[in-house]
């Protein structure tokens, strides 16, 4: 269990948390029930989640997944700091935006799941993870053929071991510095189209 | 790129055939779910007080239901191991198909997901319209118990209820750790939450069962009291002569049929005036004849369920229970309910 990254999941349940938050507040606001106000406060606050949440951290160990067109959010959010880096702040902010949501039926349910979202970051935390963006390198283009400097020296089909290993080491070195290039082949090679 | 239609059958045919069964089942199921309880006679009243509501909530449930109980099929690796490798099943193609059981699974999966989506948000406006339109007329159909009860008291207070925002809370468990993402990285939390899936089921069977309250409709109720003494009738002869007129007024004075029963004989005195008149007819000397009165009842209401409740020692209690299970010639059900202060 040591070796599981608590962060990518609040990840993804901080993501579905704010639309489950988005979804509830339009239900809230549009069905014009009495404390709609509620409901505007959830569509704003869900919103702000997803955005927050939407470009996912990079793992410690291996390559991350990135979600689509994630770099575009990912320099945003770089530039919040502490607020996107560290995860116990991440915890205590949607906790705190939870909160309100909790005040009405249709946004009840994005108040639960956003603090068990928050809980989960905050066990992250705990176990030291933190958020960083995952960047992508410049590619270098390397010139076509720039490493290849000589063709293989010892190509297949290779004679079995015994018979390179027959003549002695210098005359080996010597031969292999003789015949350097194309190897010599112990079956004649004809190429065949069947 | 051309594709060859041979191929193709063999590839796809039956795998889009099944997929074509599931879904036409699927859409059957809610569509007739949702004509019941948008024209059925037996959902009138509850269709007039919920409206829309109450025929989504209803029919995203059943196709919950067929979903539930298909999508842990295609995960009893045992079986189709076992059918895979028998001779039951013959053909190449249904092997394949066989070989298609995960993707299945998520098929299914998300259609709970979706419809779980659908039957809480429906089930969240009931909540509301039960409370906005509570009406003195319907009590016994209503699940709020006075107007404008908060809904969040329903929806905390009842065993669907709270039920429902526990299995909701585990499904988002659930589907957070079965993305792509997290399986590829951290498959254990997949597979441990995904273990939750017995929680899920033990809580489904008890929100359904919370449903079995509804089919009590109120015709008539017989309320029999036994007492050892006059006076202590007194506590409730007010409150019955109240309910009493007020039934006649409304033109149905069958509804409550009153039987006060004295079972000790000293010292008897009727109970005095004409305050108590229609109490003074109904009061009886002796213990209730109980079979007597489990046959009149059977007779008046054939075939149909009724619910015994009754408060009180053991002695009595035993006898009903005894009643109730017994049988009766009339096809009529009795259904016991005991509840006890002491």
């Amino acid at each position: 269990m040591g070796q599981i990254e608590w962060a990518m999941w609040a990840n993804e349940q901080a993501l579905a948390s704010g639309l489950i938050l988005i979804t509830g507040g339009i239900v809230a606001t549009a069905g014009q029930f009495t404390k709609w106000g509620f409901g505007a406060y959830s569509i704003a606050a869900g919103v702000f989640v997803c955005l927050l949440e939407y470009p996912r951290g990079k793992r410690r160990k291996g390559s991350t997944m990135e979600r689509c067109g994630q770099k575009y959010l990912t320099r945003v959010v770089k530039v919040l700091g502490p607020l996107s880096k560290n995860y116990y702040v991440r915890a205590v902010l949607h906790l705190g935006l939870a909160v309100p949501a909790g005040f009405l039926l249709a946004t009840l349910l994005g108040t639960a799941c956003l603090a068990i979202a928050s809980s989960i970051y905050l066990l992250a935390a705990f176990h030291g993870e933190q958020w960083t963006p995952i960047e992508s390198k410049p590619k270098e283009r390397p010139q076509v053929g720039g490493t290849i400097k000589q063709p293989p020296s010892n190509p297949p089909p290779r004679p079995p071991a015994e018979a390179r290993k027959k003549p002695s080491e210098e005359e080996a070195a010597a031969s292999a510095a003789v015949s350097g290039g194309p190897q010599e082949n112990p079956v004649l090679v004809v190429d065949e189209v069947v | 790129m051309a594709v060859s239609w041979r191929s193709w059958l063999a590839n796809e045919g039956v795998k889009h055939l099944c997929l074509f069964i599931w879904l036409s089942l699927n859409v059957l199921l809610f569509w007739k779910t949702f004509l019941l309880y948008n024209q059925g006679p037996e959902y009138h009243y509850l269709h007039q007080m919920l409206g829309l509501g109450l025929c989504l909530s209803r029919a995203s449930a059943s196709v919950l239901n067929l979903n539930c109980s298909l999508i842990l099929l295609p995960m009893c690796r045992t079986l189709l191991a076992y059918l895979r490798g028998s001779q039951k099943v013959p053909s190449r193609r249904t092997r394949r198909l066989l070989d298609k059981s995960r993707t299945f699974h998520i098929t299914c999966g998300v259609t709970i997901c979706i419809f779980s989506g659908v039957h809480v948000a429906a089930h969240l406006v009931n909540a509301l319209n039960f409370s906005v339109n509570y009406s003195e007329d319907f009590v016994e159909l209503n699940a709020a118990r006075y107007r404008d009860e908060d809904p969040r008291k329903l929806l905390f207070t009842t065993v669907p209820g709270l039920t429902g925002v526990c299995m909701v809370l585990v499904l988002f468990l659930m589907i957070t750790a079965s993305t792509y993402a997290i399986r590829v990285s951290n498959y254990d939390i997949f597979w441990y939450t995904h273990n939750l899936f017995f929680v899920f089921y033990m809580l489904l069977m008890l929100h359904v069962s919370g449903d079995e309250w509804e089919p009590y409709k109120l015709r008539r109720l017989y309320f029999i009291w036994v007492c050892r003494d006059i006076q202590s009738f007194r506590w409730f002869a007010d409150l019955l002569c109240v309910l009493h007129n007020k039934f006649w007024q409304e033109n149905r004075p069958d509804y409550v049929n009153i039987q006060l029963y004295l079972s000790q004989t000293d010292g008897i005195q009727k109970i005095i005036g004409e305050k108590y008149q229609a109490l003074n007819s109904r009061l009886f000397i002796g213990r209730p004849r109980w079979k007597l009165l489990f046959d009149e009842i059977a007779k008046c209401n054939r075939g149909k369920t009724v619910g015994v409740f009754c408060c009180g020692p053991s002695s009595i209690s035993k006898t009903l229970h005894k009643l109730c299970n017994r049988n009766n010639s009339y096809g009529t059900r009795f259904e016991y309910n005991k509840e006890s202060f002491s």
